[in-house]
């Protein structure tokens, strides 16, 4: 058995169990079109994975292994989207390329680039590395939702992290967009900012959605 | 608010055509009136205009199609309303846009600016409310500005009519220069989303001076109407003044006189007595000015009983609308609205409603979703009462105790909400988030607000007063061939026994198919007459508020969301108001509720 095959495998299972769908038959029917039936068997003895009460688990070795593929699959995917603009149908076939050739100093260096994604383009989570972490405990003071800021304190909009795209589009379209400043001015009984000199009333859910650099 | 001035219908063929749009609430209508004499109807708060209006204005002696357009915020719409300007570009390809922006909002308006010119259209940027620009010691190089975008920028203060002069002065130039074009698809991949935003932020600063100031006077007021601790006690004193207003002082002084006196001592007295001269046939005669005559009943409801609390209620309502003050009930009102599947951005559909639910069921297009509009729509026509209605409403329960309004509000609420919240479980789909808009509390124009005002009440004289000529003469022609006794005793067990009414008040209901404001105006004549207990002036009250909307309530509604969904709602409605008022009579009677 190929080294890409069992990284397919542990992407499978990755995802699978993401979706919390990683019970053993599930997963074997996804294996089967993969056209290996002895896989699991295979890699049980190689200690990436285990099966616990009809559900397949993956042991520590193997979660770390599924983690870092997934990492790189879907940084790629941010890279190819966000950055080289590439199309839509060639983006999956291309990250695919890309998750089994990044060495582990490159993914930190194009996960930095790209400021650190918590999502790839789907909307799935992008497992943190090393990289992320350490940028957190810096930013952590800096960046935080806006809700976070006071009354009264003025912001800068970092980012916005949303998979509702009528509600970044909303955002947009008022003039909250990256690099604007947005001014707290009240958080009860709805949340009213101040972006220039527009009043603009929004409820928590989407305040908490907004991710802003504070002065401090 | 809006109001339908009986569509004029002009030929526009062969004029050049100028479109004005804009974000919501800069002021596009009030260059609208400008450019064309005609007046449309101007406020305060995003989403005044849903509809386009089309006038004709000469502007350098050469003719032009002017079409005032719904606020967008981006070509690409994100509710009905916004479509509507997107439609009207990409369809009608004007000869000249006219961008309206707010002036100290640069920011927001460079986004569109730049839109509009990345799909080619020949535009003029006008910068409206330049004084409340500087009033914020904020300012802007005109000149600069025009240079880099490459486009004609025009500064006005619309309102006082600054600048008005040196804009037609600009469309008669861009006329002449003017050429056939073809509007390109917005280029929207992120490379150019990113390259838009880079010339944004290049443009704003280089144009922007921006000097340090205090708050302003109306900003404090603002933030004072808004406030959690403050908020809420100036919203009751709003619905105190207006209950003072209408209900204390309109409906009883102003009503009182003009039933009384000018129709009570002399338009009813002189009509039976002209008529006892000229017109021989006794029929006739009962026709103008019998028990259901056009004069002593049509236009005695119409224009004593209505007219003065009618007034009265525009006019109060005209000014909060210029305020800037409704749209602020939004955020006071976000979370309960979440309950009935709507957000605080339905708070302005659902106020406009206790104007005029006809058009405050088109206003329904701001909401986001389909399912908020459909919410919305069946509450205006269920739990919403109109202006005159609830002038009249008020007239009579003020005379009555606290105690009877307290319960007639208190259940007409409680049925809002409990109808709202049953529909939000039943109606698929999901709300929209809420973000909205508030804009600034402005001091009222006395001569906007007279218009408004009086543009208002031709609509009503217009409107109205014919349905209440027709609904008499149908009760008239129902009373001589006997039908109307034969309705009566068939809605007895309904009516009598059900809800507890004297018969009579049948014939309220009926009238009521036409105007459920008429049908209320019937039971004000019953109660007025002492045909009504204090009991029986609550569950009759309460069964009219609930009853079915009105017909060009219905025919909006058909419009709007479409026939199946408005008899889904109409049959629905009917049979519902009944229930509660039978409920509620039941209810005051067994536990012998004193009012």
């Amino acid at each position: 058995m190929s080294n890409q095959e069992i990284d397919e495998i542990l992407e499978i299972i990755w995802m699978k169990k993401e979706k919390g769908k990683n019970d053993l038959c599930a997963i074997e029917d996804d294996i089967k079109r993969e056209c290996r039936k002895n896989l699991i068997a295979e890699m049980q003895t190689k200690d990436l994975l285990q099966i616990i009460s009809g559900k397949v688990e993956l042991t520590s070795s193997g979660e770390k292994e599924a983690a870092s593929l997934i990492r790189r699959h879907r940084l790629a995917e941010r890279l190819l989207l966000d950055v080289l603009e590439t199309k839509n149908d060639q983006l999956e076939a291309s990250a695919c390329e890309f998750e089994h050739i990044l060495s582990e100093e490159v993914t930190a260096a194009i996960c930095t680039l790209l400021g650190h994604p918590k999502e790839c383009p789907h909307g799935l989570a992008i497992p943190p590395g090393q990289c992320c972490e350490k940028s957190n405990a810096i930013l952590e003071s800096v960046v935080s939702t806006l809700d976070k800021v006071a009354i009264g304190e003025t912001a800068v909009v970092a980012y916005i992290l949303t998979r509702d795209h009528p509600r970044l589009h909303k955002l947009m379209s008022f003039g909250i967009t990256p690099g604007v400043e947005i001014k707290m001015h009240q958080k009860f009984p709805s949340y009213v900012i101040q972006v220039e000199e527009t009043q603009i009333a929004l409820e928590k859910e989407v305040v908490r959605s907004i991710y802003v650099r504070r002065n401090k | 608010m809006q109001e339908c001035h009986g569509k004029v219908n002009i030929d526009f063929s062969g004029l050049k055509k100028i479109a004005l749009v804009g974000n919501p609430n800069v002021g596009k209508s009030v260059i609208f009136s400008h450019l064309t004499g005609m007046y449309v109807t101007v406020s305060n708060y995003p989403g005044t205009t849903v509809e386009m209006s089309r006038g004709a204005g000469t502007i350098n002696h050469q003719k032009f199609e002017v079409i005032d357009t719904p606020g967008m915020n981006s070509v690409i719409p994100s509710s009905e309303d916004e479509k509507v300007a997107r439609d009207l570009l990409l369809n009608e390809r004007p000869d000249i846009v006219i961008q309206v922006a707010d002036a100290k909002n640069l920011r927001r308006t460079l986004l569109l600016t730049l839109q509009l010119q990345a799909m080619g259209f020949p535009l003029i940027l006008n910068l409206n409310m330049m004084d409340e620009a500087e009033q914020r010691r904020i300012d802007i190089d005109v000149k600069k500005l025009s240079d880099l975008l490459g486009v004609v920028v025009i500064a006005t203060i619309a309102t006082d009519g600054i600048g008005v002069c040196e804009l037609k002065a600009a469309i008669g130039q861009v006329a002449k220069t003017g050429e056939k074009y073809k509007p390109k698809p917005l280029p929207d991949n992120a490379k150019e989303v990113r390259e838009r935003q880079r010339r944004e932020i290049d443009i704003y600063d280089t144009v922007v001076k921006k000097m340090p100031r205090g708050t302003l006077f109306l900003e404090r007021l603002g933030d004072f109407t808004i406030h959690p601790l403050t908020g809420l006690p100036v919203l009751f004193f709003v619905l105190w003044l207006l209950y003072q207003v209408v209900g204390v002082w309109a409906a009883g002084n102003g009503v009182g006189f003009m039933e009384d006196v000018v129709f009570g001592e002399y338009i009813n007295p002189w009509a039976i007595k002209l008529a006892d001269l000229i017109i021989p046939l006794p029929l006739i005669k009962e026709f103008f000015v019998g028990e259901y005559g056009v004069i002593t009943m049509a236009l005695s409801y119409a224009i004593a009983i209505i007219l003065p609390i009618l007034s009265a209620f525009f006019l109060f309502f005209s000014i909060l609308e210029d305020s800037g003050y409704l749209p602020r009930l939004a955020i006071l009102l976000n979370r309960s609205f979440r309950v009935i599947g709507l957000s605080g951005k339905a708070v302005i559909p659902m106020v406009l409603g206790l104007g005029c639910d006809t058009m405050a069921t088109m206003t329904t297009r701001t909401l986001d979703t389909q399912r908020e509009r459909i919410i919305a729509t069946l509450l205006l026509a269920l739990a919403i009462p109109c202006s005159a209605q609830l002038g009249v409403i008020l007239g009579m329960i003020g005379g009555l105790s606290a105690k009877a309004t307290m319960i007639w509000a208190g259940v007409v609420i409680f049925i809002f909400f409990l109808t709202g919240y049953l529909a939000a479980r039943i109606l698929p789909g999901k709300s929209s988030d809420f973000i909205m808009e508030i804009p600034p509390i402005r001091l009222p124009k006395l001569k906007n607000i007279l218009v408004k005002t009086m543009a208002r009440i031709e609509w009503y004289l217009k409107e109205a007063v014919p349905l209440f000529i027709i609904g008499t003469m149908a009760l008239f022609v129902f009373d001589k061939i006997q039908v109307l006794e034969l309705i009566e005793n068939l809605a007895s067990p309904l009516v009598v026994s059900f809800m507890g009414l004297p018969a009579k008040a049948t014939e309220a209901f009926l009238i009521g198919f036409f105007r459920r404001d008429y049908g209320a105006a019937g039971l004000y004549a019953l109660a007025k007459a002492g045909l009504l207990s204090p009991t029986q002036i609550v569950v009759s009250l309460v069964t009219i508020t609930l009853f079915i909307p009105c017909l060009a309530q219905l025919l909006v509604m058909i419009k709007e969301r479409g026939a199946r969904t408005a008899f889904y709602i109409v049959a629905f409605i009917f049979p519902f108001a009944f229930l509660v008022g039978g409920i509620l009579n039941f209810i005051l009677r067994y536990f012998k509720v004193a009012l």
